[in-house]
């Protein structure tokens, strides 16, 4: 590993200035729990590191409608945030499960995002909540949604000037209820399914979100599964045929690449598996929240 | 303008004042153990897994083997050789030697490290909580279930012996 130069600007404008001005050769690095290993294997050698401790991004706000998570909030520190734990649980428990505790006191939201790495729930949880990715350059910003900012393995359309400054996530709307299961080998998430269910006064779902993540290069939503579970009665008979059919959905839809560890073939078995578990917890959910 | 690459860092090591200049690339591992002979802190995998390196950060946990020393610029750092100065650390330590927690020993300096961390933030962390907390850190010689019984001695529970096989229930 050489010797980089440590730059902490004290505005966005500032940072990026910086980028703009030392282009491939500058790298972000807000906790460095992915960036320092990759430098100490040679796969990232730049000259300078653009730090955003400086930048006041650690804050998490209420706004109209949404919860704005700055991007450079620990993951233990949202996860362990009782804001974040009322307003999203779902995303707190995707939080508290990333790798180690301490990856977890370093490592950063915006950081996960923008490395794109596949193995990652909180990007599914995130594009299952229709979170948005906050960009800016100091004189302009920029909104993008979670699912359309991540592009591919360790891929995303931040421009190179950019600095994501935070995740915009929606409140989810009343009467709705989540669920979440998860393939773990080790620390890496291997298969993560969530789901959301809307569900309307007279007790059948309005609104169904499935989301597959880890699987493949990005998280997908899969909405002809969706589409199964809308209309359908959360205490119903329908139910027996459609949870087993949207999870084959979820399982013969989601994009699942051969790795190492796991094959394609196998990922999606785990899929089938844990889209039932997920849309089930969610309608147990749904129930208890429809009894209140 | 490229940037400084001899970080000046102040900082505060076992509770003793270190002011000083490091290269911007130094991990703090190697700050701790050749600068400061801190050898207590293991390199074990050297990617950040197995918790061996662990030390506390402005009182959280870190892998120092893929931490930048330039970043305890105005935290406080610790490692098991000032462990003994406080209470819950001295009762940690005990609680491990009590237990036999330890075999070969080079998981036990950032098995010690986590354990403190976790009385710190959740003295009142369940059997459960333990068992999650400690398991980011890896013990070769499988020496886990007198750990998990020393970390709950440290956190001032009494006896009982948390390290047991579950059974096949429900």
């Amino acid at each position: 590993m050489r010797p980089f130069g440590l730059l902490s600007p004290e505005t966005v404008e500032e940072a990026a200035a910086l980028l703009e001005e030392f282009g491939d050769e500058a790298v972000i690095c807000a906790g460095g729990t992915e960036l320092v290993l990759l430098l100490k294997f040679g796969l990232a050698d730049p000259a300078v590191l653009v730090r955003l401790d400086r930048l006041g991004l650690d804050g998490i706000e209420q706004a109209e409608g949404l919860l704005r998570l700055g991007a450079t909030v620990t993951h233990s520190g949202a996860s362990g945030s009782s804001v974040v734990q009322a307003a999203l649980p779902l995303v707190a428990t995707a939080l508290s499960n990333i790798a180690n505790p301490r990856v977890r006191a370093v490592g950063t939201l915006g950081g996960n995002i923008c490395f794109a790495e596949p193995h990652s729930d909180l990007s599914a949880l995130f594009v299952l909540h229709e979170a948005v990715a906050v960009l800016s350059t100091g004189a302009e910003e920029r909104r993008v949604e979670v699912g359309d900012f991540l592009t591919g393995t360790l891929s995303t359309s931040r421009r190179d000037e950019e600095v994501l400054v935070a995740v915009e996530v929606p409140h989810p709307p009343p009467r709705t209820a989540g669920g979440y299961a998860r393939f773990v080998i080790g620390e890496r998430p291997n298969v993560v399914v969530g789901c959301s269910l809307e569900v309307d006064p007279s007790g059948a779902i309005s609104r169904a979100r499935l989301v597959v993540g880890c699987a493949g290069p990005t998280p997908v939503r899969i909405p002809a599964a969706e589409d199964l579970l809308c209309g359908v009665a959360i205490d119903g008979k329908e139910l027996d045929t459609a949870i087993p059919e949207a999870a084959a959905t979820c399982a013969a839809r989601c994009e699942a690449h051969d790795e190492d560890d796991l094959s394609g073939w196998y990922k999606r078995k785990l899929v089938q598996a844990l889209s039932r578990r997920s849309v089930s917890s969610a309608l147990e959910r749904a129930r208890e929240l429809s009894v209140r | 303008m490229i940037g400084e690459h001899e970080i000046r860092i102040d900082t505060e090591v076992n509770g003793a004042a270190v002011s000083t200049t490091v290269p911007s690339h130094l991990l703090l591992i190697d700050f701790l153990r050749d600068r400061l002979e801190l050898t207590s802190v293991k390199r074990g995998c050297d990617v950040e897994v197995c918790g061996a390196c662990t030390v506390l950060v402005g009182g959280l946990p870190v892998s120092s083997c893929c931490y930048l020393t330039a970043d305890v610029d105005g935290k406080s750092v610790q490692t098991c050789e000032g462990m003994g100065a406080t209470p819950e650390g001295a009762r940690l330590q005990d609680a491990f030697l009590e237990h036999g927690a330890l075999q070969c020993g080079y998981c036990t300096p950032g098995m010690l490290m986590a354990a403190l961390s976790l009385v710190r933030r959740s003295p009142d962390a369940s059997d459960e909580e333990i068992r999650q907390y400690m398991s980011g850190n890896l013990c070769r010689c499988t020496g886990y279930s007198k750990i998990v019984d020393a970390v709950r001695t440290g956190l001032g529970r009494g006896p009982g012996r948390v390290g047991q096989a579950p059974t096949r229930a429900s």
